[in-house]
């Protein structure tokens, strides 16, 4: 099938489990949790009205804590009403997917670690996710606010942000009938696949247009750091005018966590839950698998030097009693490109 | 519930609080003073006394405060990378202190300002902006106190009084309240500078 990539992405779920913030309940023993089924590509915001309704009766004071009011936390962490849901697990999760499949007990016991203690295994995928919704002291310094049009804002403005960096114009996006422009956020909001590419597809073959650029977004879940790129659809400096393949650009935006353009050292880009191959063409993963606000959210999965076996020089060094810790960056950068070529 | 050392970061002589707050950005600059990281664990607290930030001002510290809290999961997974990594990613994320230059132009009835031409820590979020133009523009709507209305504040409904601010880039799009500047710069600017239109009201569809 043709659009094979597209469906997956857009069929992607999350399973999500709500709880209330126990400040908030006034049942002793808080509220039953709310489970439901969240769609990858979708915003939070979709699920609030239902989510609300659910808990409306546990509230203490319903005048108080409101819709307009609730938000959602993970382990102290506001989640973001305009970042769609899949960026938001990958990215709070920072999972690596090659490992996430159940991990035996005894995956831990390499020699000389401690024994784990009642932590949840690290790289276990937590599903379902555990979120809580709280009404008390609204984060504004770290959440917009949310109103009945933020969403939509927020999603247009991403798209005609996506829109300026391929094209270095919106023209696409401004030409669009209003009904379409409609359809657009309609669409995602009723998951409804074939009416949003029908639109999505003519921004991203505009008569007369050609994409320049592939906007890209990486993200470090350890600072919680944004890198945004728009990257030429062909390698610059490359004679043939290669094109860009995930690997080129992740090396030309974050150089030092990706030295080599074929081979993951550091980092594992991570989008929809699945590690990407570095040799994927960029543009071609743009139009397949981007998330419906035209960019491609990348996080980053760094790797552990434990049962990781490829080859990679790094974690050799790293098992030779950290004499690698002790070399200058630069040179080991040196060392990799020759382990890679 | 945890040891101490699985959160230890070896490299920095203290231990942090297991939610790690930006410990790796801190690892190249240097001095390791008690850093201000601690107040955004508690964001119900307004930050009142903090001083705004108004573009042509060298930096504050409140960009620590308006950075994301990490997860506990993401940390403890990433406590067992090599510190090869560790050092890779703190420079490669290092918030950038290099200065962007940002032109703030008014549409329709928009007031203009006398001087345009700002400069800008690129790390800075461009809530920074649009909070710089409400201030000169005099659109503060809530008085002082009712709401917290700081720089690294990412509300811009002026709910009560104030009146409403629409802020583009390149008279195309809104930027997200979050976004760094130094990401917009890098990725629209024109002729070196990033170009800001504001209006009252919405333009641009």
């Amino acid at each position: 099938m043709a659009d094979a990539v597209r469906r997956a992405v857009w069929d992607g779920s999350i399973p999500f489990k709500v709880m209330l913030d126990p400040s908030e309940c006034r049942i002793f023993d808080k509220a039953d949790p709310y489970y439901f089924q969240a769609d990858r590509v979708a915003y939070l915001p979709f699920y609030l009205p239902r989510i609300y309704k659910f808990f409306e009766d546990f509230l203490i004071n319903k005048a108080v804590a409101t819709v307009e009011s609730a938000w959602f936390e993970v382990d102290n962490a506001p989640l973001r009403w305009h970042w769609p849901i899949g960026l938001l697990y990958d990215f709070y999760t920072a999972l690596d997917p090659t490992k996430t499949p159940p991990l035996p007990p005894t995956n831990h016991d390499r020699l000389g670690s401690p024994p784990l203690a009642a932590d949840p295994e690290p790289g276990a995928a937590p599903v379902p996710w555990t979120i809580t919704l709280r009404f008390a002291s609204y984060p504004h310094d770290l959440l917009t606010t949310l109103t009945p049009t933020s969403t939509h804002d927020a999603f247009i403005n991403s798209i005609k942000e996506a829109d300026f960096a391929r094209n270095g114009t919106a023209k696409a996006v401004m030409s669009l009938s209003p009904s379409d422009t409609r359809e657009l956020f309609a669409s995602l909001q009723d998951h409804d696949y074939d009416r949003f590419w029908g639109v999505t597809d003519k921004l991203l073959n505009h008569s007369g247009i050609t994409v320049k650029n592939i906007p890209i977004r990486v993200y470090n879940p350890e600072t919680g750091q944004v890198i945004q790129g728009s990257v030429p659809t062909r390698q610059p400096g490359t004679i043939r005018g290669d094109a860009q393949t995930l690997g080129s650009a992740l090396n030309s935006l974050v150089p030092i966590i990706f030295p080599s353009k074929r081979s993951v050292v550091l980092a594992r880009p991570v989008m929809h839950g699945i590690v990407l191959p570095l040799s994927a063409p960029l543009l071609e993963l743009m139009r397949e698998a981007m998330y419906p606000d035209g960019f491609l959210h990348i996080t980053l999965a760094m790797m552990n030097d434990d049962n990781d076996n490829s080859n990679s020089f790094v974690r050799l060094r790293a098992s030779e009693g950290d004499v690698g810790a002790e070399l200058p960056l630069e040179a080991l950068v040196e060392e990799l490109e020759w382990v890679m070529l | 519930m945890s040891s101490p050392p699985l959160f230890s970061t070896s490299t920095d002589p203290e231990l942090e609080p297991p939610v790690i707050q930006l410990p790796l950005a801190q690892v190249p600059a240097a001095p390791p003073q008690t850093p201000p990281p601690a107040q955004a664990a508690s964001p119900n607290e307004p930050l009142g006394s903090l001083i705004p930030v108004p573009l042509p001002e060298p930096d504050s510290d409140d960009d620590e405060a308006s950075a994301p809290p990490i997860t506990l999961s993401a940390s403890v997974v990433l406590t067992n990378i090599p510190r090869d990594s560790r050092v890779a990613l703190a420079n490669a994320f290092m918030p950038s202190t290099a200065k962007v230059t940002i032109r703030l132009l008014s549409i329709g009835s928009a007031p203009s300002l006398k001087k345009k031409v700002f400069t800008l820590t690129a790390s800075k979020k461009f809530s920074v902006v649009v909070n710089f133009l409400r201030k000169n523009l005099g659109l503060n709507g809530p008085p002082p106190g009712t709401s917290p209305s700081n720089s690294g504040n990412l509300t811009t409904q002026p709910n009560t009084n104030g009146q409403s601010l629409f802020v583009y880039v390149n008279s195309t799009f809104a930027p997200s309240l979050d976004e760094e500047v130094g990401n917009l710069y890098k990725c629209f600017k024109r002729e070196n500078e990033l170009v800001v239109n504001y209006c009252l009201t919405p333009a641009f569809g």
